[in-house]
């Protein structure tokens, strides 16, 4: 029990620091290739923080989970304690993302001395799109530990960033008035929160027979 | 109290189409140590992953103190499964440093010896802090070592555990099997193709061949049914007719051949004929009825 705890708190440990680590990522990343030539936004800061997550998270996953499982199930773990960890790791990777939607904010106002201006509506998009991205990268964790197979990996990862690219894309480029618009449809949140369960079945199905391949 | 036996009925294991492990039934039962032979390919790693609930069976059941293995916690934390690490593989174990690897394991097992762990690290030189795939052959048979031992696992078993281990390494294994057997009663299966060294700690063995259970026996009782008979050829002939023969081999005029009987039964065909009758070592006995010889004659 205690060496679980422990183990806990470790991992939270981790991704309060993948956290904090997007964060500061984001302010050279937004300062250099989103800012040049504009005026700094608030909303563009915390996208560029939301992306690092998941790029950090992405890496973290894919490095992690499939590292961790094939050992697991070695040493006695059972398919659905699993599943039930994978689980917990989407809903810390989702809090993860809108704690440091959240926190982006003051750190903002230290480097760039403006006022603190949350994104208002468009933290129910945030969140459904970290809860959206999180469940894509666990099952990225269950398929490269399926197959043990770098390619599949490779091809999970390589879709996975696409839908990070194209979902960042979204948050910087479309008008602000407009994201607010969307995230203000109940039915698109909705949406984005019902794309979430999928991978999660589907990963499920995938993992029950997993062989713990030496 | 109910003895908890590790029970494996009608178990059978296809990869595609191919069975690679045909309809087996065996028991595990506590507090003795098993011997798992067989050539490569015969089954010996498929059997022992539907065993401990790693891989799941085509048909048949697997079950342990009558409940079922796969999927169940309570199970699986008693039984110990210490695959050999494979240093070519790109996930899984390898990036993990041995401590790391040892320290996940002790999640797992309730019983887990941290201090027994670290005696054998100690004991082994085992460099923890160095990744798994970073480490040697031998290395690698030494953390497979620490985690069947300090698993304290009332069924542990051991995947080729001396593989890549030196003369004096084996010994020194053999010695804390035998050494933690007496002390624990627990049961050891153990699987290995270097025989002949190990055939005096298995109490039985399990012999595998091409995918199915050929023989499931006590050590002793087993070696006992072979001998060697040797002499001159006709008259060695005369004494193996009626004699399930194994293996020949002759040099000019001599000849020596294996046979499979009760010791009564060749006492008899070779009384008052001029040859000489030896023990047959199990090594020599695997090769015979796995069909080893056939390759030396090509050879």
């Amino acid at each position: 029990m205690m060496r679980s705890f422990r183990n806990q708190i470790r991992y939270i440990l981790q991704y309060i620091g993948i956290m904090v680590l997007a964060m500061l990522v984001a302010i050279p990343y937004m300062t250099i290739v989103l800012h040049e030539d504009t005026e700094f936004s608030m909303l563009s800061y915390q996208a560029a923080t939301y992306f690092m997550l998941l790029l950090f998270s992405f890496l973290f996953i894919c490095i992690f989970n499939s590292s961790n499982l094939m050992p697991a199930l070695q040493f006695g773990a059972t398919r659905k304690g699993w599943f039930r960890a994978m689980l917990v790791n989407k809903i810390l990777f989702a809090a993860g993302g809108i704690a440091a939607i959240l926190l982006a904010t003051p750190v903002a106002q230290i480097f760039y001395g403006q006022p603190v201006v949350f994104g208002g509506s468009v933290f129910p998009l945030f969140a459904a799109s970290a809860l959206f991205m999180a469940s894509y990268g666990a099952m990225l964790g269950y398929a490269s530990a399926r197959y043990g197979a770098k390619w599949l990996a490779i091809g999970t990862a390589v879709f996975f960033i696409v839908l990070i690219g194209a979902t960042v894309l979204l948050l910087v480029f479309l008008p602000t008035e407009r994201l607010a618009t969307l995230a203000s449809n109940p039915w698109l949140v909705a949406g984005l929160l019902i794309a979430c369960i999928p991978p999660e079945f589907i990963g499920w199905l995938v993992l029950r027979k997993i062989p713990a391949k030496g | 109290m109910e003895q908890k036996n590790l029970v494996a009925a009608g178990v059978t294991k296809k990869y595609k189409n191919v069975e690679v492990l045909h309809p087996t039934d065996i028991t595990i039962e506590p507090g003795k140590i098993y011997g798992l032979i067989g050539r490569n390919g015969a089954g010996k790693t498929t059997l022992l992953s539907l065993l401990t609930g790693q891989n799941p069976q085509t048909t048949g059941t697997v079950t342990y103190a009558g409940q079922k293995v796969w999927e169940n916690e309570d199970a699986l934390g008693e039984i110990c499964f210490a695959r050999e690490l494979n240093a070519m593989l790109m996930f899984g174990p390898n990036s993990f440093k041995g401590k790391h690897y040892l320290e996940m394991a002790a999640c797992y097992y309730p019983n887990w010896d941290k201090a027994y762990a670290q005696r054998l690290i100690a004991d082994f030189e085992l460099d923890t802090k160095k990744k798994i795939s970073k480490l040697s052959k031998g290395m690698m048979s030494m953390l497979t070592i620490v985690l069947a031992l300090a698993s304290r696992a009332p069924i542990t078993i051991l995947d080729e555990p001396v593989a890549g281990l030196d003369v004096a390494m084996r010994d020194r294994f053999y010695r804390l099997l035998l050494d933690d057997y007496q002390k624990t009663g627990r049961t050891f299966v153990v699987s290995t193709h270097i025989i002949e060294e190990a055939s005096s700690v298995f109490e039985e063995i399990i012999l595998l061949d091409k995918g199915n259970l050929v023989e499931k026996l006590n050590t002793d009782e087993y070696v006992s049914q072979f001998h060697y008979i040797s002499g001159k050829d006709d008259v060695v002939d005369q004494a193996t007719s009626g004699l399930k023969v194994l293996h020949s081999e002759g040099l000019g005029r001599q000849k020596t051949v294996c046979v499979r009987a009760q010791k009564q039964n060749v006492l008899a065909a070779a009384a008052g004929l001029d040859v000489e009758l030896a023990p047959v070592p199990l090594q020599k006995i695997f090769v015979y009825v796995t069909g080893g010889e056939k390759e030396e004659n090509l050879a």
